[in-house]
């Protein structure tokens, strides 16, 4: 049984040498900073606009609940209606099973060419490389994917691959890939990318794309967009390849409608985005347009495993909307490649550790200040505070072989602290002491810089900013001499 | 076994370890607008596709539907124009070009990627969000072929009559299996149009006219 998956490129492990590098890069921070608020404004004007949003949420979130209860069988149920209508469905436990499958499909039909359209979990098991290795050049279609592409990156965001890059960076590279003068505006840009990608289409053997929602009752699935390019990729080559993850299954056709609500305000702030291409199978006959073939890859790739506990199940519920990255303080300070995985952000920090292994990636959990914007902005009411700290406690509990050595010296370390702090607490004598020994070490870290600067376990936390100095006499010693002197209320507080 | 067994075994292991039972939901009634008079539908089709940079035009006559595409054929940049063989489309372009010489939807894709304008029909109007709804076509059934003809030209006019107009997504699900046949209620692909194709992938720069079609117009026949 395949109970662990993989993540392609994952370098989670490195997140504590990634993420300063991000905090130092000023154009960087520029641009998420831009990108985020604004998309996150946009969300937020549009959701405001609903009136009965939280209603949709709930709706949302139950029929996750349903599917991912009974995913077996709505599994079998699609499995049944998509052939029945003459799409051929594949299963993969792993990347490497559903990387062969798709080579071996192009194989098959000697392709050269494949267009894709943005799939995060293509991204997840290292398709392109696979076809690379298979002798298919794949190019990706939609424009801000493209732009990684060409960069030799991966995306850093869910929804807007090339959120971190500015448009004057995006000319610089379009400049020099292609090797001539680039127009200065948006507009040009797009432009110069449309004309590229053109012939891409036209010639492609196969088009490759992932899938918002499957439905069980149809046998269809239905992918969204903005840019048509999942309209040329699905209408154009005579084959059709949808690479899609097993939890991403709807009872019904009917469902769509209250997914459709949220998913487009709380990727993009968008009512409904431009298109929803919904595919149930390959052309009838050779007089209509569109593929030959239509291919469904089901992958699991450690997902069933979350199933097995109701707080790591609901990680399944999420559709992939980037809500919860736009909104995070941490993620609008680092950006997506200092999470070092494909999935960045508050659902990377939990969806990461839990497919590819905690040990992979125990760093992501820890990384959140815990305030519950990702939790309260999730259409699909995701606790990803809840799991995170499920996670944080599984890191402690189950001991040095689930962590880095980055994660296993921070839990010494707080694991240190916080023995401390109880036993301080457990008497107020105790807490007195160490009130009175917390004040004067305190008192001459402000005082001898370095101390508070360079060394001890405060270094994480004052590199970056000033201790405050602290106040001679504690809460309790000012209260015992304002009693002494009877005057309640009043009397100067140093 | 094979991967597929392995697979829903493996599901159903966790599912029954994790001990949590869920009783399907239940479907929805379909969901429908407050205000659904004729009229209510046209205004909300055509204020929302404008809110996404699509163009409606209202016309009440096919004398008008036809000036109405003559005056978009004349803004193009004169490239040809594509059209499907829905009977409707056929006489509409007649009417509005004469003799002109067009593509059709069986034109080989290299004369459509190269057209200015292409002409179908819709079969399906969403009033909350501006939305066309198109069924890829099937030869078998004798249904227009709309699936490259409304997407590979630079600019798509869609003909939609008032009286396919559905006010919600709800309703216009609710009606797909109606645009296939018995045996097989869905075709095979259906495509919802908001509006032209559009990106932002450039520093959050809103561009129209990707890698669909730069302008959006539907020719709403309020009378028919």
């Amino acid at each position: 049984m395949s109970e662990r998956g993989s993540i392609h490129h994952l370098k989670a492990t490195d997140f504590s040498e990634l993420y300063p590098s991000a905090l130092t890069n000023v154009e960087l921070r520029g641009a998420l900073a831009f990108g985020t608020k604004l998309v996150s404004n946009r969300r937020d004007n549009t959701v405001a606009a609903v009136d009965d949003w939280q209603d949709l949420r709930d709706r949302a979130s139950s029929i996750k609940t349903d599917v991912l209860s009974n995913l077996d069988q709505y599994l079998q149920v699609f499995e049944q209606q998509a052939q029945a209508s003459g799409t051929h469905v594949h299963w993969a436990s792993t990347p490497a099973e559903a990387c062969s499958i798709i080579t071996g499909l192009a194989e098959a039909q000697g392709a050269k060419l494949a267009v894709k359209s943005k799939s995060m979990v293509s991204e997840e098991i290292g398709l392109n490389q696979a076809l690379e290795e298979s002798g298919v050049r794949p190019v990706e279609t939609d424009l801000g994917e493209w732009i990684v592409q060409i960069a030799g990156e991966t995306p850093s965001h869910i929804v807007a691959p090339a959120l971190h890059r500015s448009r004057e960076d995006v000319r610089e590279l379009f400049a020099r890939v292609l090797g001539r003068p680039m127009p200065e505006d948006a507009e040009g840009l797009t432009e110069v990318a449309r004309l590229e990608l053109r012939q891409a289409f036209a010639d492609a053997d196969i088009g490759i794309s992932g899938a918002n929602f499957l439905v069980a009752e149809t046998g269809s699935f239905l992918i969204l967009e903005n840019e048509g390019n999942i309209r040329m990729t699905t209408s154009l080559p005579r084959m059709h390849i949808a690479l899609v993850g097993i939890e991403k299954v709807l009872p019904r056709l009917s469902d769509l409608d209250v997914f459709l609500r949220v998913i487009g305000r709380s990727g993009t702030g968008q009512r409904l985005t431009s298109y929803q291409t919904l595919v149930t199978g390959p052309r009838r006959t050779s007089d209509d347009d569109g593929p030959d073939e239509v291919h469904v890859v089901l992958l699991d790739n450690g997902r069933s495993s979350l199933l097995a506990e109701e707080v790591t199940s609901q990680t399944l519920g999420c559709i992939r909307c980037g809500a919860c990255l736009n909104t995070c303080p941490v993620y609008r300070q680092i950006g997506g490649h200092a999470y070092g995985s494909v999935y960045p952000g508050p659902i990377g920090s939990i969806l990461t550790p839990q497919l590819a292994g905690l040990h992979q990636a125990s760093q992501l959990p820890f990384a959140s200040s815990l305030c519950g914007a990702c939790r309260d902005v999730c259409p699909v009411k995701i606790d990803i505070p809840e799991v995170l700290l499920h996670l944080r406690a599984k890191s402690v509990a189950d001991g040095p072989r689930v962590r880095d050595a980055v994660t296993h010296q921070k839990i010494r370390r707080q694991v240190g602290g916080f023995k401390m702090w109880s036993w301080a607490m457990r008497s107020p004598r105790r807490y007195r002491m160490a009130g009175r020994v917390a004040r004067v070490m305190a008192w001459m870290a402000t005082r001898l810089p370095f101390i508070g600067r360079c060394s001890g376990p405060l270094r994480g936390w004052t590199k970056g900013r000033v201790l405050p100095t602290p106040p001679r006499r504690s809460f309790r010693a000012q209260m015992a001499r304002r009693k002494q002197s009877g005057t309640p209320g009043g009397g100067a507080s140093s | 076994m094979t991967t597929r067994d392995d697979i829903l075994n493996c599901i159903r292991g966790h599912i029954d370890a994790s001990g949590v039972s869920t009783k399907p939901t239940e479907a929805l009634p379909v969901r429908t607008l407050v205000r659904s008079s004729r009229d209510d539908m046209i205004r909300e089709f055509a204020q929302q596709l404008e809110s996404v940079a699509g163009c409606c035009h209202c016309v009440q006559t096919h004398d008008e539907a036809a000036e109405v595409l003559r005056t978009i054929v004349a803004e193009g940049s004169g490239g040809t124009l594509a059209r499907s063989s829905e009977p409707r489309v056929v006489q509409l372009v007649e009417q509005a070009l004469g003799s002109t010489e067009v593509a059709t939807d069986s034109s080989p894709r290299e004369v459509l990627l190269d057209c200015a304008v292409g002409v179908t029909t819709a079969p399906l109007g969403i009033a909350e969000h501006g939305t066309i709804v198109m069924p890829s076509g099937d030869a078998d059934l004798g249904r227009e072929r709309t699936r490259l003809v409304a997407l590979l030209p630079l600019a798509h006019v869609a003909i939609l009559r008032a009286s396919d107009l559905v006010g919600t997504i709800s309703e216009a699900l609710s009606r797909l299996p109606s645009l296939g046949a018995d045996d097989r209620p869905l075709p095979p692909t259906v495509t919802f149009a908001t509006g032209p194709s559009r990106t932002a992938d450039i520093q959050q720069e809103l561009v129209l006219g990707v890698h669909g079609p730069h302008a959006q117009h539907v020719i709403l026949l309020t009378h028919d």
